[in-house]
Formats: C-alpha cells, structure tokens, sequence
C-alpha cells in the first residue's frame, strides 16, 4: 500500500517537473528578444570609466530612458564603472559586456534602503542592493561582465562581515518574467542575490566566485513560482542555491540543474525560513565539491510545508554531509496569514547521489578563518510527534574518505538531543550514533541501493533508526573495517523491513 | 502445534500377573549395607521372569548389590526405606554387552540393566543410591572420566517399560539412561545427591513414544536429556518435572547424529541451572524437526535459550551433510538469568561458569531454519556480566567443532538473542530486562533471513539498541 503510494509520487513528480521547465523556459525566451534591441550605453549618460566617479546616476538614467522608449539594452561596455543602486525597470535588459565591471561603492549611502511594497519578514535580511526591482517584468541581467561587490577583506571599508545591512547585488521583489544570465558575480559583501515573491526566474549559466564575505550566499529564491536555475558555476561562503520561504507563498515549481556548487556552507539547501514551504521542486544533476556542511539540506522548521521534491543525479566531491533533512519547530514566526503549527516534509525522493565525504578543503586563508566544520552523518530527523513522511532515497554511493572524528562503539550510544528549536544544521546533534544515516521520527520511507564505504574504522552501525515506521530498507551495501552492524534499530520503531544488507 | 496424542501407543505402565510376589530376602538377600546381594537380588528376579512374571519386592533396608539384570514381565518393588545400594568396587559390577551403541561396542557396566527386554516396572517409594562417595572412598572418584563409573540405571533395547515414584541418589555416573527403547514412561521419580561429574539425570536415547512427567530432577549434569546415535528420539514427550542441573536442564545432544523428531517439553520448572535452560543441538551432521518447548519457568538460569547447529566432524550412522535443526517453536518461557545458587561444597567445586546471552546459532551455508520464539520474558538478575558497546563489534567465531554449550563464544553481542546463520525466524512478544547498563542491543541478527519481529522489548539501564543487524542479512521485519 505504501510502496504504491510512493511509487505513484515518484511518477506525478516527474510529470510534474516537466510541465514547470517547459513554462519557465518559454517565459525566459520571451523575455530576450530575438531581434536586436534598442541599446542605451551607460557612456552615452554620462557613465565614466574612472574607478573613482561614481556613475550611479548615469546608469539610472540610462535605465530610465531605455524604460521610457518602451524597453531595449541598456550597455555597460568594457570598463570598471563605480557605483551604487540603481532601479531596474520592465522591459529593460542591463547587459554587462566583456571586460564590463559594475564596481559596488563601498559606502552605505550610495546604497539607500529599499521599502517593498508590502512587508515581508525577509527585509530583515535584504533591505540594500546595487540592482533594485519591485514589481517589475521582463527584467534581465546579461552578458559576460562582472558585479563585483567590493567586500574588503582587510576591514577596510564600510561594509563588514555578518552585516545584514549590506547590500546584495541583486534584489528583485514580486516581479515577473527574470533573466539572469552570464554574468560573473564576485566578491559579494553580503547575499550575492535574491527574488522575493517573484515568478518566472530564470538564473542561468552565471558564475560566482571570490565571495569570501560570511553571509555571501550564491542564489537565493525567496517565495518564488516558476524558477529555474541552471547551468551556474557558484563558489561562496554561505549557501550556494537557497530556497527560502518567509511568506505564505513559499517556493513552487523549480528547477536546479546542471549546477557547479562550492559553498562553506550548504551545497543546495531549502531553508532556513520555512514557513511558505517548498513545493514541486525538482534539482538534478548537479555537482557540488568541497562544501562544508551538507550537499543538500532540506529544511521546514517554521512550519511550512515541503512536498513534492525530487533530487537525483548529484554527484559529490568532497562534502560534509551528503544529505540532511529536518523538520524543526523553531517556529520563527510568519508575518502573513499562516498560523505557526507543526511543519509538513513528505513526498522527497532522492536517488543517484555519488559523494565522497571529507572535511571540505579551503584554500586561502579567508576560507580558513571561516566555517571549520567537521563531517556529520547524514540524517532525517523530524522531532516527537512530527514525522517527516514518505521519502525515497535510493541508488546512493557514499565513499566517507576521511574526517569523522574517531568513532568507537560507544558513541551508538549517545543520547541525541531532539533540540526542536534549534537552527538545523548537520552539526546540530553532536556527532550521531551511526555513520552512514540517522533517521529518526520519520514514516514510510524507502531506501534502496545504497552503499556506504567507511574508509575509517568506525565504531557505530551504518545506520540508526529510531522512532522510525513503515519503512524499507533493501540492498543496503556497507564496507567497515570494524565488524560494526549494518543497522541498529530502538525499541519504538515498527513496520520496518529490512532486506539484501551486504 | 504438537499435541502428546501423537504417541504411536500411549506409554503406559504393564500389567503384571499377581500369582508371583517375590520378595529378595527369601533369596538370601541381607539388608544390612555391606553384605553383597547381587546374586541373591539377581535369582529373585530371574525366578520372577521363569514363572511368566510377576513382582520382585525390595523391603526396608540397605542391600548393596552389584550389577543386576531386570527380565521381562517383571515388576520390580522397591518398598519405602527399601535401598538398592551399589557396591564402591567396580569387581562387582559386570559387562554388559549392548548391541548397538556405537560409543559402548566393548561392553560397559552399570547398576540396574536390562537388554532386549519388555514390560517391566520398577516402582515404590525406596531408592535405587549409586553410592558416590564424594569423600573418595570406594573405588569410583569423581574423575570426570566416565568410563570408570557405571551408571546407575541403563536400560537398553526394551520395550513397555514403566520407572515410577523411585529415588535416584548419588549416581556415579549417568543415573537413569533408556537407549533405543520404545513405550517407557517414566513417572514421579527423583534424582537427589547427584554430585558427581557426568551425573546427568535422564538420558533418552534414540527412543521411540517416551513420556517422562512429574519428575523431580536435581543433578550435577545435564537434567533431562535426549541423544542419538542411530535410529533417533521419536515422540517425546517431558512435562511437569521440576528440573534443576549443574550443567542444562533440558538438552538435546550432545551426541546428535541421529535425529531428534516430533518432541514436546511443556509445563516443566527448571530452577538454579547453571548452564540453559533449553539447549537444543545438532553438531554431529542429524536432524532436529519439529519440537515444541512451551510454557517453562526458569527459575535461575544461566542461559534461557541455546541453540547450536555445529559440526564436530564426527562419524555418525545418520550423518548427512552437516545437520539440520528446523522446525522449533518455544512460547511461554519466563526466565530470571543470573548468577546461580549452589549449596554445598560439592556443588561448589563444579561447573563455575558465569551466566550467558541466549544464542541461536547455526554455521555459515547450514543455516537453522524456522525457529519461532513468543511469549517469552527474560529478567537478568545479579552475575549477568553487562558488555560494552564494544561487545557488538567482536568478531564471534564461528567454532563449528567446538563443543555446543552456552559459553563457546565467549561474551556475545547482545545481552538477550544472538541469532546467526539462521533462517525462517519468528519472535514475538519477547522481553528482555536488565537492572544494569549494558552497552549491547537486547538483539543481534547476523546472517539471519526471512526474520519477522513483534513486541520485541529490551529494558536496559543504558538505552542501547532493541536489534543491531549485521551484514548479510535479508527480509528482516520488525513488526
């Protein structure tokens, strides 16, 4: 019964997820015209090339004359040109050419605070940004150039770490019908950039690098219908693609794919903000390298719901933790409509994940000030009473490399507190009682085909289940040096099958 | 589920003619404790079988006696305070050549014999005393060598045989052994001061339609136990004795390469053993199928439950490949596990093992199949040596010729089931409690199949796991 509902999940899943890629790309192909527009070049308003005069208002002017005539390109041509927030309006394509520079200002008051239209809780977090939008369409951001952000890593300058005054790169709020595309984002000072409440966004084949800054994560989808995000080379302190939800919106219908992600944080990861909840979310083929807390972090601890999800074919080189999953009840509270009550995580379906697991790399010295995590087991966990619910995990390869710490037998014991409040995160328990997977207060779920080869001696089983019912386990393949069980199973758990463990 | 009605013939005791009632003294027998009545004891009972049958009465008093031999059709008597004393030289005690044990072709002595009889019954309120002396006086020493001790009772290759209300005492050896008979109920008897080694209390083997009931049963080795070296131990029943041993209460084995079919053991009180309560084995290539063990207290125990499918590579006439131990089923079992009681000093000298996990234990590609296990609750007590986490990570050999018996392994992965190489398991309603931390899981499957799981409960002061599963096992449900 619970195999057929599953199954049938799976098969709505993937119908489900091609539906939304044909909507999100036909509405990105109407956006770029494919007749050549009516260019407006930042020169020609007064933009200079002098790192330091500020071009600010060229650019606005420039934006705002392209709007006028009824939308086209605006240009910025090769060249480092000085600025700070500009309004981008419908119709107009912002088109950084080769070898173009949008050099962030580093003073907060060339970055004035931006007032949505209505209050959402997530302008605790975006308030500031060089490229503004609100309740704009067929807006774009192109071309090979460069946002750099100008985060000053030697203190200098206004904008310091962990500052969530700083501006973003990019802020579009409830607008319609969003490219991005190309560009190279680098050194941002904050949030790199962000679509709250917006739909048809599509970020595609952008680059991000040299963010350094904590806080710098890559993409952030905030409450957004109908997103795609592919093809991007993202390198940044904080998350890499994030899916938040702040309002009674959430996120539905997108795509994360053919990604390359490197974070000292989370690889792709939906939270923390749950409240709106994630729906019909498809991530493949991805890879994601040298990241410090998880490959993929799946979060409702607002009491959101997150359903309908499917992640396959990611492979990791070098993560934390592959995959951590919480349903949480740190209840941070909604500003909409939407009562706090107990979050709802089901119908997730993760298969094909390669990863090895090791203590991510840094390789300069910014990186190793920051995020020096250890790996953490892989888990689910949902809290007393509140299960998470019908997940697939299957045709998993785990190659745990090095950088557990010592693990004997005895730490299958530890008490692992249910901290249901607690920000979710890998490490939020402490090391687990297994190695491979912990699952704990979960229901129905199936996994298949996974392998787990602990290159370490490790004292604990692959895999702890408590609190866990009416769930399968098949062909389950470890390689341990220690002679540690496969599976160890609490007394509360029931309904468990547990077939083919190697 | 078995039911007794399953006996070919019900055993019941023979009836005897009245005409002959023969009492040893008018043979010449002397009830004083030191003159030798063999010869007297014997004529009485040969003069009874000449006239057709009848009954041979021992009267108050100590006869000590060498071997005697019962005959067919005769009722053997033994009045209250009436002593069948064994002589402390073994001088007295002939051969008796058996026809077919494999481990006794060269003859063997004992007490009480009989071979290749029918319908006799040995009966009444005396006893039947072996005379071990463990203060090493006489001939016999507690040596653990058993060829130089004759036991005291051994009947073989008869039939219709009834051994009932008679006192067992000091046995030298083995004390009551049926080998290869058929219909023999035994009923109501005790076995007392059974100090010495080897003194195991009742030895089945290799019988057919076997009741034993009512017995009260206290010996230095194994309590109630079936073997076989040939055609097998086929219909057997044992219940409602109150057992208690040095060594295992109920056992099948060692001595396995026949087969043990169709037993039931149920309603039986097993109390301050040292060694399992139920221990079932094949480790000499036979077949153990369909046995039922239901509703046994185990009232201190060193082990509830050991089941052992081994291999000690010996030759049996039945020897197949390795063996095969199917179809067990066991419900109704409350045990308290412990450090056991001795209470003397020559209980004290014997058999220090310390408590151990029950074990279910096959070899690997000679799996134990279909082994159900409900109802039961297990309540360690003080002695049980707790386990660290580490436990769980030992490598358990596999020791397929060692001798079968709880401690083979030395300390085991879990502190209340280690299951290995086995398949087709049923546990139901288990629960296993221990006042103490002990880092283990209550459960260990490992090369278990097909396992199915319900209210299975470990109550442990440490809150370890209720099962660990270790690699290459398949179809566990857990209920």
């Amino acid at each position: 019964m619970a195999d057929i509902e599953r199954r049938k999940f799976v098969k709505l899943g993937l119908t489900g997820a091609g539906a939304l890629l044909a909507g999100v790309a036909s509405a990105s192909g109407a956006i770029l015209p494919a007749v050549e527009p009516k260019k407006f070049n930042i020169i020609d308003f007064g933009a200079s090339r002098e790192g330091e005069k500020l071009n600010t208002a060229a650019i606005q002017k420039a934006i705002d004359a392209c709007f006028r005539q009824g939308g086209g390109q605006v240009v910025v041509p090769s060249g480092i040109f000085l600025t700070g927030s500009v309004v981008l309006k419908s119709k107009v394509n912002l088109h950084l050419e080769q070898g173009a520079i949008l050099l962030a200002s580093t003073q907060f008051k060339d970055f004035p605070k931006r007032t949505v239209r209505s209050a959402a809780r997530y302008q605790k977090y975006l308030n500031r940004c060089m490229i503004y939008a609100q309740a704009e369409k067929d807006i774009s951001v192109t071309g090979p150039g460069t946002l750099d952000g100008h985060a000053l890593l030697d203190g200098t300058g206004e904008f310091k770490e962990q500052n969530a005054e700083n501006p973003s790169f990019i802020w579009f709020d409830e607008c319609e019908n969003i490219v991005i595309k190309d560009v190279t984002f680098r050194r941002s000072v904050w949030w790199t950039q962000a679509y709250t409440r917006c739909k048809h966004v599509h970020v595609d084949h952008i680059n991000i690098t040299e963010n350094y800054f904590n806080n710098a994560d890559g993409v952030d989808i905030v409450d957004c219908d109908d997103f795609i995000v592919e093809n991007c080379s993202i390198n940044c302190n904080d998350d890499g693609i994030c899916l938040k939800g702040y309002t009674d919106a959430g996120c539905r219908r997108g795509i994360i794919r053919n990604n390359r992600v490197r974070t000292l944080c989370n690889g792709i990861k939906m939270g923390t903000d749950s409240s709106g909840g994630f729906r019909d979310i498809l991530i493949e083929d991805n890879e994601i390298w040298q990241t410090a807390i998880s490959g993929i972090a799946l979060q409702i601890v607002d009491g959101g719901v997150m359903e309908n999800i499917i992640v396959r074919r990611i492979v990791m080189n070098g993560i934390c933790t592959p995959i951590s999953m919480r349903l949480g009840e740190r209840n941070r509270l909604v500003s909409g409509s939407l009562a706090v009550q107990p979050g709802i995580m089901r119908n997730v379906h993760i298969s094909d994940i390669k990863a090895t697991v090791n203590k991510a790399e840094r390789y300069n010295d910014e990186e190793r000030k920051r995020h020096n995590y250890i790996v953490h087991t892989s888990s689910v966990c949902g809290v007393p009473g509140s299960y998470i619910q019908d997940v697939t995990i299957e045709n998993i390869d785990i190659t745990i490399v090095a950088g557990f710490p010592v693990a004997t037998a005895e730490d299958a014991l530890r008490m692992i507190p249910e901290v249901p409040k607690d920000y979710p995160e890998n490490r939020m328990y402490g090391t687990l009682p297994s190695y491979g997977f912990y699952l704990r207060h979960v229901k129905g779920i199936q996994m298949k085909n996974i392998t787990i080869n602990q290159k370490q001696a490790d004292g604990r089983p692959a895999f702890m289940l408590d609190d866990v019912h009416e769930s399968d386990f098949e062909e389950i393949s470890v390689t341990n040096s220690r002679s540690a069980p496969v599976f160890s199973v609490k007394q509360n758990c029931s309904g468990i099958l547990l077939d083919q463990i190697v | 589920m078995i039911n007794p009605d399953f006996f070919q013939r019900y055993p019941v005791a023979p009836s005897f003619t009245a005409d002959v009632d023969l009492n040893i003294v008018n043979f010449g027998a002397v009830g004083d404790g030191k003159h030798i009545n063999t010869s007297a004891i014997q004529k009485a009972i040969d003069t009874c079988s000449g006239k057709g049958g009848g009954k041979v009465t021992v009267p108050k008093g100590e006869f000590l006696t060498g071997t005697i031999s019962m005959k067919s059709n005769v009722h053997l008597h033994l009045e209250e305070g009436g002593m069948i004393l064994g002589s402390p030289y073994m001088k007295d005690y002939s051969k008796v050549y058996w026809s077919h044990d494999v481990n006794h072709e060269n003859g063997a002595q004992c007490l009480v014999s009989a071979s290749g009889q029918s319908k006799m019954m040995i009966s009444g309120l005396g006893s039947i005393n072996g005379n071990a002396r463990v203060d090493s006086t006489g001939e016999f020493r507690d040596t653990g060598n058993n060829d130089l001790r004759p036991p005291l009772f051994w009947f073989e290759n008869c039939t219709d045989v009834t051994v009932k209300e008679v006192t067992f005492r000091q046995s030298l050896m083995w004390t009551v052994m049926f080998d290869n008979c058929k219909h023999v109920w035994v009923d109501r008897i005790k076995i007392v001061e059974n100090y010495f080694y080897n003194a195991d209390g009742v030895d089945i083997i290799d019988c057919e339609d076997f009741l034993i009931e009512n017995c009260d049963i206290n010996t230095d080795d194994d309590g109630i136990c079936l073997k076989s070296a040939s055609r097998g131990c086929n219909r057997v029943v044992a219940r409602n004795n109150k057992v208690r041993s040095l060594c295992n209460a109920f056992k099948m084995g060692t001595t396995s390469s026949g087969s043990f079919t169709n037993i039931l053991i149920e309603n039986n009180h097993v109390w301050q053993t040292v060694i399992s309560g139920i221990a079932l084995q094949i480790v000499d290539g036979g077949v153990m199928d369909n046995v039922v063990i239901k509703n046994m207290v185990m009232d201190g125990v060193g082990t509830p439950i050991n089941l052992r499918l081994g291999d000690r590579g010996k030759p049996g006439k039945m020897k197949v490949q390795r063996g095969i131990l199917r179809n067990v089923q066991i419900s109704g079992i409350t045990a308290t596990t412990g450090k056991v009681m001795k209470y003397n000093e020559a209980e004290q000298h014997h058999h220090p093992y310390p408590p151990y996990p029950s074990s279910i234990c096959g070899l690997p590609g000679y799996l134990i199949e279909n082994v159900s296990i409900e109802d039961v609750t297990i309540t360690i007590v003080e002695g049980f040596p707790t386990g660290t986490s580490e436990e769980l990570l030992r490598e358990v050999s596999e020791s397929p010729a060692k001798y079968p018996e709880n401690r083979m392994f030395g300390d085991l992965p879990a502190y209340g089931f280690y299951f290995r190489h086995a398949r087709g398991i049923q546990l139901k309603n288990i629960s296993v409690s221990t006042p103490k931390e002990d880092g283990r899981p209550a459960f260990v499957f490992d090369d278990v199949h097909n396992a199915t799981c319900s209210g299975l409960t470990g109550n442990n002061a440490k809150d370890t796991s209720l099962l660990s599963v270790k690699s290459g096992c398949s179809k566990i449900r857990i209920g």
